[in-house]
């Protein structure tokens, strides 16, 4: 539709005089409305022919150079966006065509949400890594998502902590560690505090040996491997925060 | 390559995909918690922690290249 108008603009410029023909593109919105309109130096319209513009078959072009449906189709695009068509000439000046559109109201730019989770999904959690990078990432990561973290870098550092306070809802080990790995911890806890090692959740950096394996399969604990799909990440702490006791209310 | 030496192949390239994945980690969640948490995020902690991992990437890949150095003028 644009295009169309543009040729039209064009074909009304009569070749030669270069430095005086032009053809003007301006975009303009007010209020609830976009303008766009196209002006060009070319020969203008007659006034006795501005009413008949938007005719089909109706041309101020040469035989055989246009159909005359070029407007009237422009005309009916524009209107079924709900806009309008109009047109200003000067015979001998040029001419103008300007498309008026309805402005979409630009949808308001709300930050992605982190985590899709009501208020009350916040747990307090324990996180256990010996790789300083990933336990800090970790911690600002389910902080972010609204819960309470403490994070540390052993095995030994977790155990004794539990020792003094084990309120947690969720305890993110890794497995591989170097001293007391997340086996250890696990087989330390499900000796003495069996209800704590149900809530370890064994993380890794996959490639395990055939004794984790062993070991993964033998544990009803669930698993996540580094790097992360973020999202689940979140979407299963989540889901371990409500727990098995209680199932998601259907929501029909 | 002998089934033994093999093993030990295997081994070496599962410490080393462990390792990697490390920092990897890390980086996958810093550059999340850039791009996704907004003015939430403690910028400058989450970008400190991009540079650390960043620098343990590079330590890993700097020890490789050693071991591989080693193993090829030590072997003639």
């Amino acid at each position: 539709m644009f295009l169309n108008l543009l040729l039209n603009a064009a074909q009304a410029i009569e070749p030669g005089d270069r430095a005086n023909q032009s053809i003007t593109v301006r975009v303009a919105s007010r209020d609830d409305e976009v303008d766009v309109s196209i002006t060009d130096s070319g020969s203008g319209i007659a006034a006795a022919d501005l009413p008949r513009l938007f005719e089909p078959f109706f041309t101020t072009k040469p035989r055989g150079v246009g159909s005359g449906l070029g407007l009237s189709i422009c005309q009916r695009i524009v209107g079924e966006f709900g806009g309008r068509l109009e047109v200003e000439s000067t015979l001998g000046t040029g001419t103008t065509m300007t498309v008026m559109l309805l402005a979409e109201e630009p949808a308001p730019a709300t930050p992605l949400p982190l985590l899709r989770a009501e208020p009350s999904a916040a747990g307090r959690l324990m996180v256990v890594d010996d790789d300083a990078a990933v336990l800090d990432s970790l911690k600002r990561l389910l902080q972010a998502g609204g819960h309470e973290v403490v994070a540390l870098q052993s095995g030994e550092e977790a155990l004794e902590a539990l020792s003094e306070d084990d309120r947690f809802d969720l305890i993110l080990t890794d497995l591989m560690m170097d001293g007391m790995s997340g086996i250890d911890l696990y087989e330390a806890l499900d000796r003495d505090r069996p209800a704590l090692a149900r809530k370890l959740t064994f993380v890794s950096g996959g490639a395990f040996d055939q004794d984790t394996r062993d070991f993964l399969a033998r544990v009803p604990n669930p698993q996540l491997s580094k790097p992360f799909e973020l999202d689940s990440l979140l979407s299963f702490v989540a889901e371990q925060l409500a727990g098995p006791a209680e199932p998601p209310i259907s929501s029909s | 390559m002998t089934k033994e030496s093999s093993g030990e192949f295997a081994e070496v390239l599962r410490q080393i995909s462990h390792d990697l994945n490390n920092p990897i980690a890390a980086l996958t969640m810093d550059l999340y918690l850039l791009r996704r948490a907004g003015e939430d995020a403690d910028r400058e902690a989450t970008i400190a922690n991009l540079e650390r991992a960043t620098s343990d990437l590079r330590d890993i890949v700097d020890d490789l290249e050693r071991r591989a150095v080693a193993l090829s003028s030590g072997g003639g």
